[in-house]
């Protein structure tokens, strides 16, 4: 379950706003509206995807934080995604979700393991205060 | 009726952002299908409004902002009616 409606439970059918973008090609006939094709893929079919998955990554990763207060129906609602079920706009992911990170070790034992690889790098990087200032010749 | 870029000279391919609401699903395994697509503005409306209130309509090759000439002619039969009046005096 990816996103709960809290009106009616509903988890599959949402709505999104997008943007897409169209060709506009003027004729003899007159305007030519069609998709925008360019060298090897239809960009604005890619752009309505992406679009689509970018908010609904957006709101996945914000959760509750992507809500606001509407004080017309004096409710907590997202912006970006609407329920096609009951057109609410009442949508997060289910809190029952986030659990918190297994890390396999410590932050502090993962220094720890990488610090010779960490020394060696130092050793490559170049250091611009070890290069001698050269004087300006007009 | 003409659409010209106003910096480049390109006539031919120009681009137009339009507000759609997709419907959509999400599958059991995370990934999306659009089920259906609404067009939300109207595009015969925004070519109108191009230079108006906003400049939607760009150039595809360099998106600089696209000029609509609604009657081509108009210019010919300013000068055509000038000419006319200029030989009857």
């Amino acid at each position: 379950m990816t996103f709960l409606c809290a009106e009616c439970g509903n988890y599959t059918y949402f709505k999104c706003d997008v943007q897409v973008y169209r060709s506009v090609n003027p004729g003899p006939e007159g305007l030519l509206i069609d998709d925008v094709l360019l060298e090897d893929f239809n960009y604005s079919d890619s752009n309505v995807r992406d679009e689509l998955k970018d908010n609904v990554d957006y709101l996945l990763k914000q959760g509750a934080e992507a809500m606001y207060f509407d004080s017309y129906s004096g409710r907590y609602e997202n912006s970006l995604i609407s329920c096609a079920r009951c057109e609410s706009k009442r949508i997060t992911p289910p809190y029952s979700e986030w659990t918190p990170k297994k890390n396999p070790k410590s932050l502090e034992q993962e220094l720890m393991d990488n610090k010779e690889e960490f020394k060696n790098l130092r050793k490559e990087k170049t250091y611009h205060a070890n290069t001698l200032p050269v004087l300006y010749k007009p | 009726m003409q659409i010209r870029c106003q910096s480049c000279t390109n006539h031919k391919d120009f681009l137009m952002p339009l507000w759609v609401r997709a419907t959509f699903k999400i599958n059991e395994d995370g990934t999306l299908s659009i089920l259906h697509t609404k067009q939300l503005e109207s595009i015969e409306e925004k070519i109108v409004d191009q230079g108006k209130t906003s400049y939607a309509l760009t150039c595809q090759d360099c998106s600089g902002d696209a000029k609509v000439i609604f009657n081509e002619y108009a210019k010919l039969d300013t000068q055509s009616n000038e000419k006319q009046a200029l030989e009857g005096l």
